[in-house]
């Protein structure tokens, strides 16, 4: 595929769960080494706009491009692209923090000297021998983004990356997904927290019932929206929501 | 946190009371484990050991004997069922009957065997139907390898423990892996759909010989289970079986995304038909009009099989046309459980 086309294009999606649309006709598309986040109260369609993007589902309209391949063809040679990291995912508890690292770098055909610089970068190393089941939060979420970049993804999709973990673990995943977008990966990610969002990402894109509200840099959406910050205008989505 | 004064916290709680039971009742699948299934297992468990059929013990006779026998044990909870040769046998290697009577010409031979339940039931009812008789009764043990119930028993239980193993390790094994979401986070990998089943499947395939052996060799120094048949046959059929539970597992586990409905599909396949496939005790004592659907259960079909091979003998003639039943049901629920799978 040409660098011109965008890592990721969804092209007028539709998903409905019967007379639901949670994702009601969505156009996006997201440049090569862009990073955006996906912003929404809950029930937004975010997830199921992810699931989409990742191949789990299949859209009832309209299509996604990854890479400029489509799922519907080229399912194989996309999934070699894409690295996800997934929300609430239970990583195989009474396997070591090495098996597991082992297991994923294996499902991209590399080897242990990956296996090596996994546990380097996600500061893992003192752990490898410790049972996935038996690590803290912080360190678990840490070896979720490690299976998610064992086979050096050009594309990372992230699910709520730092759900559940403390503020220092946060600042490290920051850390590692920033040393990411600095070798030009490209990152979507969802999430709750504004902060993270502001500074991980180029774009934030805001979705409401199922349809994308509004997209833009953090300054652009708070001047359109008229909010002093990225919180204010998420409690303010959120709340009408809730009036409605 | 501030406790909530009592009237709010009474409300706090029937509220959270209430969410539970508006959740329970609102899963279908859920509702049917803790209601409908008690009930229909209890049924079969009637059907059973509640039947209409008179209490007592049946025996196997030869029509030359019949007359002398009923003559001397008149008693209606001793039944006796008139059979010659291979056929006799086979009843009795089937666990269908208790043992066989004979008369002989000081008395009646009681074939049974003192070691099982049946057979002591057996030897009480005959000697109390013969109280009056001088003659008495002389109890044997059953020839060798007729009606021996480890020669039943074993091939059951290797028929229960592939099921078990089957079903559990792949079926339960991949809704554990779908509930844990770890099925999706493997299916967004490289990695294709069919290899992961076919690591679960593999996984198994490596623990079900060992199992197999150590309860088969278990059998053989323990109790004496013979192998009449050829033990390559055997192996074959065992194999049949396997294929035909995983592909039952792979149907069951194709779309459950609920942990009590997990457990209690595996439930809902395995403990009926440990009770009706004749694992412990013959199919055969079940209501007739329950045979036709009971005979064509895989786990029927596979200990029958096995049984006839073991114990009977049986070869390749009587064994190919089982096998292909254990091979359809084994890719016709795979079939239908790959294309309905979920893979979140």
């Amino acid at each position: 595929m040409s660098d011109a086309s965008p890592s990721i294009q969804v092209l007028s999606v539709v998903k409905r769960y019967g007379s639901l649309a949670a994702v009601a006709g969505v156009d996006l598309s997201i440049a090569r080494g862009e990073s955006v986040a996906l912003l929404g109260p809950n029930g937004a369609g975010k997830t199921t706009l992810v699931e989409m993007i990742e191949g789990l589902i299949h859209a009832d309209e309209g299509e996604i491009r990854i890479d400029g391949l489509s799922w519907k063809t080229q399912a194989g040679a996309i999934r070699g692209k894409l690295g996800t990291c997934l929300q609430d995912a239970k990583l195989p508890e009474r396997l070591h923090v090495e098996e597991i690292l082992e297991l994923f770098c294996s499902f991209h055909g590399r080897g242990r000297d990956r296996v090596e610089e996994l546990l380097a970068m996600v500061e893992l190393s003192d752990a490898r021998k410790q049972m996935a089941g038996k690590i803290s939060g912080g360190q678990r979420q840490r070896l979720a983004l490690a299976t998610a970049i064992a086979g050096e993804p050009d594309i990372l999709v992230l699910d709520e990356p730092t759900t559940g973990v403390d503020p220092a673990a946060r600042r490290q995943i920051w850390t590692i997904l920033e040393g990411l977008r600095s070798r030009g990966a490209t990152l979507l990610l969802t999430t709750h927290f504004m902060d993270e969002a502001e500074r991980l990402c180029d774009r934030v894109v805001l979705m409401e019932a199922g349809r994308i509200l509004d997209q833009g840099t953090v300054p652009e959406l708070l001047a359109r929206g008229q909010a002093s910050s990225l919180d204010d205008l998420f409690l303010r989505l959120a709340g009408r929501r809730i009036v409605e | 946190m501030r406790s909530l004064p009592p009237r709010a916290r009474l409300r706090a709680l029937f509220l959270f009371t209430k969410a539970h039971l508006l959740e329970f009742f609102r899963e279908p699948g859920v509702v049917f484990w803790a209601f409908g299934f008690p009930l229909l297992l209890s049924w079969a468990l009637g059907l059973a050991f509640l039947s209409p059929k008179p209490l007592g013990t049946e025996l196997v006779v030869s029509k030359a004997d019949s007359v002398a026998v009923r003559s001397g044990v008149a008693d209606p909870s001793v039944r006796l069922r008139v059979l010659e040769g291979e056929e006799a046998v086979r009843a009795l290697r089937r666990g269908e009957v208790s043992g066989r009577i004979l008369a002989e010409a000081d008395g009646i031979r009681l074939e049974v065997d003192t070691a099982s339940q049946e057979g002591v039931m057996a030897r009480l009812l005959v000697e109390r139907s013969l109280a009056g008789d001088s003659r008495g009764v002389v109890v044997s043990a059953p020839e060798a390898n007729a009606g021996n119930y480890a020669d039943f028993l074993f091939p059951g239980m290797l028929a229960l423990g592939l099921m078990n193993g089957c079903l559990w390790g792949i079926g339960f094994g991949l809704m554990d892996l779908r509930l844990r979401k770890l099925l999706r986070l493997f299916a967004s990998t490289p990695l294709s759909r069919v290899d992961i089943l076919l690591s679960v499947v593999l996984a198994r395939v490596v623990l079900l010989p060992i199992e197999n052996t150590l309860l088969w060799g278990f059998g053989m120094l323990v109790f004496g289970v013979h192998m009449h048949g050829s033990p390559v046959l055997f192996v074959a059929v065992a194999a049949s079986g396997a294929v035909a539970f995983s592909g039952i597992g792979v149907l069951a586990a194709c779309r459950v995304g609920h942990n009590q409905a997990a457990y209690g599909i595996m439930n809902a396949l395995t403990i009926p038909m440990t009770i009706v496939s004749g694992i412990f005790f013959s199919w055969t004592r079940f209501p007739a009009w329950l045979h036709p659907v009971v005979e064509w259960l895989p786990l029927t079909v596979l200990a029958d099989l096995l049984r006839a091979i073991s114990s009977e003998g049986a070869g390749i003639a009587h064994s190919l046309p089982r096998m292909l039943v254990l091979l359809a049901w084994g890719i016709g629920c795979a079939v239908v459980g790959l294309r309905a799978f979920r893979w979140r």
